[in-house]
C-alpha cells in the first residue's frame, strides 16, 4: 500500500519538475512538517513553523477586514527568491519556493492543481 | 572490525554501539511493534559485512525480506534465516543456502537442535523474531530455555543476539525475569495522552554503559527509511513578559524569534536535543492582540511549557486564559517561575496555589544568567539548570 506521505511526495516531485519552481513542502496548519521536498540546508521545522503562522496571521488579517471567502495563497517575495503559500484543505499548507524571473501565472495554476490533489490525499 | 551496532543513531550515541557477548531484549507493546527495529539492525549489520543469523517464527522469509525492503533496508547474502514458520502454514519451507528450514516447528529438541548448531557457525549477531512466540507456541519455561541457550553460547564466541519480545499481558514476573536474563532492554510503546500521538524507545537497562536510564526518545517507524526520531511540539506560552522567547532561546541555540521593539509579534520558534529527545518549542506571543493566533500554535502540541513572571501574580488569569486559548488545558505541563530571585518573587507551592493547578504539577524556578546584562529588547539568557530540569521535568510526563 502507498502511504499519504508517498502519494503526497508524487504530487512535489511533480511539482518540481515545473520550470522555475526550485522546492516544495507540505506542512500542517500548526506549523509541523509534514512532507518535504527541500534543499538540504534548510530546516524545514523552522521553515514550517514560519509559513504556517504567515498563513495563520493572513487568514486572521482577512477576517479582521470583512472578507468573506477563504484565504487563497500568501506571497513573500525579495528579489532572489519567492515564496508561495496555499492552502491545500483545511489540515495541509502548500508551499513552494520559486525563482522570480519565471511564468508566475503558470506556476499558480500548476500550484492550485497540486493543493487539490494534496487535498484529496489528506481526504483518503 | 567494529561491533556490532544498533543502525538507530539514538540507540548507537546512548549505549555506544553494541558490544559483542551481550543480549538485548527489545519489548514492545501490542499496539505498536518492534519488528523495524529488527529490519534496521540487521540492515546495519548485514550493510557493514556482519553475519547476521535470523531466527524466523512470525512470518515466511520472503514476506519478511518484502518488509525489509518496503522499509528500505533490504538484506543481502549475509543473511542466514532459520524458518520455524512456513512448516506451521503447511507451505513447505524451501531451504536454500540462506534457509535453515525447521521440519516441525512444534519439535521443541528440532528447534533447540538446529538452533543451537547455528549458533556454533560464526555469526555476529543472532536477531529472534519473535521470542514471545515461543512461550505462545510452547511455554515461558522453553522460551527461557532458548534464552539460556543463547547466553551459554555467546559467552565463548563475539556474538550478540537480539530478541524481539512482544508484551501480550504475561505478567511482571516473566518480564522482569525476561530481563534480568538480558544485558540490555529496551522498551518500545505509544504515548497515549488524549490521542496516540507517537511511539517511543526507552533504554530501562544496559549493563556496559554508565549513564542513567531510562534513555527515552520518540520515533516513527517510516516507510521507506525505518526508525526516524519524532519530533514533537511543545507549546511555551505564558503572559506578556514573563520570558517566554527567553526560555526557547536560552533552551535553544539555534531558535529563530519573529519579534518587534523586544516583543514576540508571531512565534518563536526552537529545535533542542536534549537528554535522549529531539523536540520543537513553539512559542506563542503574550499579548492579547495576537490571541487569535494562538489555537494556530496551540493545535498538535503534546506539551506545555507555562512560562510565569514569578513577581506578577496579577497576571496568573491571564496565564489561564492562555491555556485555554491554546486549548492545551489537560496537556501534561510545567509551570516556568521565571524570574525567581527577584524581590517579591513568590515560592513555588504559592504559584501552584494561585494558578489553581494540582499538586502534581511541577513548577520550577528559572532565573537570568546575569541580571546585569538584560536587555529589554533582547531574549534574556536564562541558567541552564532551571531551563534543563523543566525540559526533562516536561518530558519526563510525556513518556
Amino acid at each position: 500500500m502507498t502511504t499519504k506521505s508517498e502519494l503526497i511526495k508524487q504530487v512535489l516531485d511533480h511539482l518540481n519538475n515545473v520550470g522555475g519552481i526550485r522546492a516544495s513542502a507540505v506542512i500542517s496548519a500548526d506549523g509541523l512538517p509534514m512532507v518535504s521536498s527541500m534543499p538540504e540546508d534548510v530546516n524545514p521545522n523552522t521553515f514550517a513553523a514560519m509559513l504556517a503562522s504567515m498563513v495563520g496571521s493572513a487568514e486572521t488579517a482577512l477576517k479582521s477586514i470583512g472578507s468573506r471567502n477563504v484565504l487563497e495563497r500568501v506571497v513573500a517575495e525579495s528579489k532572489d527568491v519567492r515564496v508561495v503559500a496555499v492552502q491545500a484543505g483545511p489540515d495541509a499548507i502548500l508551499t513552494i519556493m520559486i525563482d522570480p524571473s519565471t511564468n508566475y501565472g503558470l506556476i499558480l495554476l500548476e500550484a492550485k492543481k497540486a493543493s487539490d490533489d494534496i487535498e484529496k490525499v489528506m481526504k483518503q | 572490525m567494529s561491533d556490532p551496532f544498533f543502525g538507530v543513531g539514538k540507540l548507537d550515541g546512548d549505549l555506544d554501539g553494541f558490544p559483542p557477548q551481550k543480549t538485548v531484549v527489545i519489548n514492545a507493546s501490542p499496539d505498536v511493534g518492534n519488528e523495524v527495529f529488527g529490519y534496521q539492525i540487521s540492515h546495519a549489520n548485514l550493510s557493514n559485512d556482519k553475519k547476521v543469523l535470523l531466527f524466523l517464527n512470525r512470518m515466511s522469509p520472503a514476506a519478511y525480506l518484502a518488509e525489509m525492503k518496503e522499509y528500505n533496508l533490504p538484506a543481502n547474502d549475509n543473511l542466514k534465516i532459520i524458518d520455524a514458520y512456513s512448516n506451521i502454514t503447511g507451505i513447505k519451507s524451501q531451504p536454500t543456502k540462506n534457509i535453515v528450514a525447521v521440519d516441525n516447528p512444534y519439535n521443541k529438541e528440532e528447534i533447540s537442535k538446529k538452533l543451537s548448531a547455528e549458533l556454533d557457525a560464526g555469526y555476529d549477531l543472532v536477531i529472534f523474531d519473535s521470542l514471545s512466540l515461543f512461550s505462545d507456541i510452547f511455554d515461558i519455561d522453553f522460551m527461557f530455555s532458548i534464552i539460556d541457550l543463547v547466553n551459554s553460547k555467546i559467552k565463548d564466541s563475539k556474538l550478540s543476539s537480539v530478541m524481539l519480545f512482544t508484551d501480550w499481558g504475561y505478567g511482571e514476573d516473566v518480564v522482569s525475569r525476561l530481563y534480568k536474563s538480558a544485558n540490555a532492554t529496551i522498551e518500545v510503546k505509544g504515548i497515549e495522552k488524549r490521542v496516540i500521538f507517537g511511539q517511543y524507545f526507552a533504554v530501562v537497562k544496559c549493563d556496559w554503559i554508565e549513564k542513567s536510564m531510562p534513555r527515552t526518545a520518540l520515533f516513527k517507524a517510516v516507510k521507506p527509511g525505518g526508525i526516524k526520531i519524532y519530533i514533537p511540539k511543545i507549546l511555551v506560552t505564558g503572559p506578556t513578559d514573563a520570558g517566554k522567547s527567553s526560555f526557547i532561546h536560552s533552551a535553544s541555540k539555534t531558535a529563530v524569534s519573529v519579534d518587534k521593539l523586544g516583543g514576540t509579534i508571531a512565534l518563536d520558534h526552537g529545535h533542542i536535543d536534549f537528554d535522549g529527545y529531539s523536540a520543537d518549542l513553539f512559542g506563542t506571543p503574550g499579548q492579547e492582540r495576537f490571541d487569535p493566533l494562538l489555537e494556530l500554535l496551540g493545535g498538535e502540541a503534546i506539551g506545555v511549557l507555562l512560562v510565569v513572571d514569578s513577581t506578577k501574580p496579577d497576571q496568573f488569569p491571564r496565564a489561564l486564559e492562555m491555556l485555554r486559548k491554546t486549548e492545551t488545558f489537560g496537556l501534561p505541563i510545567v509551570v516556568v517561575a521565571n524570574k525567581a530571585d527577584l524581590n517579591g518573587a513568590l515560592e513555588t507551592d504559592d504559584i501552584r496555589k494561585r494558578l489553581h493547578l494540582e499538586d502534581s504539577v511541577p513548577v520550577i524556578k528559572t532565573v537570568a544568567e546575569d541580571p546585569s546584562s538584560i536587555d529589554p529588547n533582547q531574549p534574556t539568557k536564562l541558567k541552564s539548570e532551571g531551563v534543563d530540569s523543566a525540559l526533562r521535568s516536561l518530558f519526563s510526563q510525556l513518556t
